[in-house]
């Protein structure tokens, strides 16, 4: 009997401690002014080969001293996309961040345009269109600069 | 067969006292300042809607604010099933925020019978304040002097004043360019401004303005420096002179742009400043009061200051340090005149009530700076004061919701280790003490 | 009503001499403990973001105490010697309750440590503290109804903790529901759900709508427990 309920009260308190551990995970809560919430694509940059910024015809490469805000690259939100990705500008995109990693891999960084109060610009990294990553405009607006976009300031 | 009856009984209780409590609003409110109790003014206001009244607020998920938003909405609601309402966040939803023009966390669209009319705060003075200026069901002309090189209205640069514009036929005013050269201030104008000119005003015109303000009527005058405008012929009247020069605040400036002032000093209590925390006042002149003694219906309000190590540089062409022929701070930067008297008229008496603000500045109401700090807030309050909207609902003044409490490293090892460690472990020791007596108790007993 | 009382009594103490009490009451504090360092990442000292998940898990936590109550009896085999006795059923139901609602409680007040310490820290707004407690009081009430004539329908403790978890949830996403509805379905999908009561005790108001939502709630519990068991005696 005592073994019994010794093993449902474990139960209890692994049920009771995982549900928040969960929601911890989700990234859902509000957090601190400034704090990024999540890695769009993680760093350092030495672990990318190349780093390239691509606008229609225009590409410009990133030297890997300037290449700091985009490895990692960290949003300050994620929203849902409850409109379709043409009204965060990003169907088309206006620009992609591509990666090269050391091992030979891609990562592709779709760009959209600055959010309500330009003080974000939306992003997604594909395949994941389901959620829109919010990167500081202080972040790409100087290296967006190098392929002729220029974002409005907040 | 009794069974089934006493559980349809219950039932139908049930349903009864749930409809019954639903269609009450009864409530008690032990929130700070009884913040989502709707005062007396607000419910009889919201029971005078008579068709749809939509109430869009768009606000950020952070912090509570949303969830405080749809809270209080939903008492409107409650009091109206006609008021509906929904909480946006216009990061998630850009189109809808576009559409309504929203360039600012925390506003609300209130629109109803096709009009709009937007609130600055989710709170219930300024929610129930767009209501009635809804439900007053009318446009007010907002009369703009033009022709001496003022921004346009129409000019979506950061140099020009659409967003005022926008912001003015979002508040249900709409903007309308007056030629005062060849007649004197149209009638249906709510109030006269006179926006930033760099060339003077001909003499008709400044007639043509004093003339009006003397006769109950509003002026909003926003000068600048960088100019051949001498705005002190439309300001002497209501006790305010424009010095000019180029105000210069090395403690509260933009970065290290200190003609980029900031202002945080609100000393009057006027109505024109409530929720503005702080101004950006680029390239501005000061003001100063001088006020005739001889004009007891006369007062001015000391709406913005600069900081006390401010000061007016007179000769800004040629440097920008304190000397003797500057003026020391703290620099005024804003004023309200409001001037009554009691006239006599064919038909009695009349209390005749003249308004005029003064801003030294113009550059602030620019697209560029529209949007800044708390400057489309000023602006609102400034124009619903000048044509005496300020004040349509009487609330009580609630207390600030805003309660601090940065999560420190500190502060959040602290909450772990009493909450998750301590506590539970003592319980844990309470509990198998407990367990360990009974068990030395059974044991006794057998 | 003694004989409630003395039922209520041998269950709250059966609860808390178990390995099963000591650890529910220890998991719930620290639980709460964790989601009041996520509350408090708004930088903000207030409390709806920590009593809103509360709520939640405090329906959790009464499946698995309430399990206890009718199934757990039935298993032991002691049921049929309860309501044999000479009890009335409506004792029986009262003496349940109150032994559920009284163990919950005690452990919910436990967590009274996190207030305290965000009083510590800043100066929140008292008035939700308190009616967020107050609807705690109301929410436990009317979940561990719900959660007795689960288990007096059933024979396993399984079954009842999740027969009543799942009518709580069902409870929760019928709200969900609402936000795809207009007119009529929409509200009363949202009369029907928790979650639009709780609102206001998280705020700080009391509504006669909320209270009445979780009473009837509770009476409704009541009334099925003593149909149930009135069958099965």
């Amino acid at each position: 009997m005592t073994r019994r309920v010794t093993r449902r009260g474990a139960a209890l308190a692994a049920v009771l401690v995982l549900v928040p551990a969960m929601a911890c995970q989700s990234g859902k809560k509000a957090a601190p002014a400034g704090e990024p919430v999540r890695i769009v694509v993680a760093g350092p940059v030495g672990a990318y080969r190349e780093i390239a910024i691509v606008a229609g015809a225009a590409r410009a490469l990133i030297q890997s001293d300037a290449a700091g805000p985009l490895a990692p690259l960290l949003a300050a939100r994620t929203v849902p996309a409850a409109e379709p990705l043409a009204s965060y500008g990003l169907d088309p995109p206006q620009a992609r961040v591509e990666y090269a990693t050391t091992t030979g891999d891609r990562i592709l960084v779709e760009i959209g345009h600055t959010d309500f109060d330009h003080h974000f610009v939306y992003v997604v990294r594909p395949p994941d269109r389901a959620t829109v990553d919010l990167v500081p405009t202080s972040v790409l607006a100087p290296l967006l600069a190098r392929v002729g976009i220029a974002l409005p300031s907040a | 067969m009794r069974r089934v009856i006493v559980a349809v009984v219950a039932l139908v209780v049930l349903l009864g006292a749930n409809v019954v409590a639903y269609r009450n609003d009864r409530q008690i409110d032990l929130s700070a300042g009884s913040r989502f109790t709707l005062s007396p003014e607000t419910r009889s206001l919201a029971k005078a809607v008579r068709s749809e009244l939509k109430v869009t607020a768009f606000a950020s998920p952070k912090g509570g604010v949303a969830t405080d938003a749809r809270f209080l909405l939903s008492r409107y609601h409650q009091v109206n099933r006609r008021i509906t309402f929904s909480v946006v966040d216009p990061d998630a939803h850009p189109t809808q925020a576009a559409r309504l023009g929203i360039t600012q966390y925390a506003t609300v669209v209130a629109t109803y019978q096709g009009r709009r009319v937007d609130a600055a705060d989710v709170d219930e003075l300024e929610i129930s304040t767009a209501i009635l200026r809804l439900l007053r069901g009318k446009t007010r002309n907002a009369c703009f002097v033009t022709g001496h090189g003022e921004p346009s209205l129409d000019d979506t640069s950061p140099d020009g004043m659409s967003q005022l514009a926008a912001a003015l036929r979002h508040n249900a005013y709409e903007p309308r360019a007056v030629d005062l050269t060849k007649g004197d201030v149209p009638a249906d104008c709510a109030f006269v401004a006179v926006a930033g000119p760099t060339d003077p005003l001909v003499q008709r015109e400044v007639d043509a303005i004093n003339g009006y303000a003397s006769r109950a009527g509003r002026v909003f005058v926003m000068a600048t420096p960088a100019s051949n405008a001498d705005p002190n012929p439309l300001l002497a009247p209501w006790g305010v002179r424009f010095a000019g020069g180029l105000v210069i605040d090395p403690d509260r400036s933009q970065n290290l742009d200190f003609d980029n002032v900031i202002a945080e000093s609100f000393p009057s209590a006027n109505p024109v400043t409530r929720g503005v925390s702080r101004l950006q006042l680029p390239a501005g002149g000061g003001l100063l009061v001088d006020a005739p003694k001889d004009r007891p219906g006369l007062t001015v309000s000391r709406l913005a200051e600069s900081s006390a190590r401010a000061f007016v540089e007179t000769r800004p062409d040629i440097e920008t340090t304190f000397d003797a022929l500057d003026i020391p701070g703290p620099v005024l930067l804003a004023t309200a005149s409001d001037d009554s008297h009691v006239e006599q008229q064919a038909t009695g008496e009349k209390i005749v009530r003249s308004r005029v603000i003064a801003v030294g500045d113009a550059a602030w109401a620019t697209n560029r700076y529209l949007g800044n700090l708390s400057n489309a807030r000023f602006l609102l309050n400034a124009v619903n004061w000048l044509a005496e909207e300020e004040q349509l609902v009487a609330t009580t003044s609630r207390p600030a919701n805003d309660r601090p409490l940065p999560l420190t490293p500190e502060r959040q090892r602290r909450v772990l280790i009493v909450s998750v460690g301590v506590v539970p472990s003592l319980i844990v020791a309470a509990g198998v003490a407990g367990l360990s007596l009974r068990r030395r108790r059974r044991g006794r007993g057998a | 009503m003694r004989a409630a009382l003395t039922i209520a009594r041998r269950d709250l103490a059966g609860l808390f001499l178990t390995p099963f009490g000591i650890g529910a009451s220890a998991g719930f504090v620290a639980v709460s403990g964790v989601a009041l360092v996520i509350d408090l990442r708004g930088n903000q000292a207030r409390l709806d973001g920590w009593f809103g998940p509360l709520f939640f898990l405090v329906g959790l936590l009464v499946a698995l105490l309430t399990m206890r109550a009718f199934a757990d009896e039935e298993r032991a085999g002691t049921l049929e010697l309860l309501l044999t006795a000479p009890v009335r059923p409506a004792e029986v139901v009262a003496g349940k309750l109150i032994g559920s609602a009284a163990s919950a409680l005690a452990i919910i007040a436990c967590t009274a440590v996190c207030p305290w310490l965000v009083t510590t820290m800043a100066q929140p707004d008292g008035g939700p503290i308190v009616t967020g407690y107050v609807g705690l009081v109301l929410a436990v009430v009317a979940f561990s109804a719900v959660g007795l004539a689960v288990s007096a329908a059933t024979g396993s403790p399984l079954v009842a903790a999740a027969g009543t978890a799942a009518v709580l949830l069902g409870a929760w996403s019928v709200g969900l529901l609402a936000a795809s509805l207009t007119g009529l379905p929409k509200v009363l999908c949202e009369q029907i759900a928790p979650g639009t009561h709780v609102v206001g005790f998280l705020r700080g108001t009391l509504s006669l709508d909320d209270v009445v939502y979780f009473l009837g709630m509770a009476a409704a519990g009541v009334v099925a427990t003593g149909l149930v068991l009135r069958s099965r005696r």
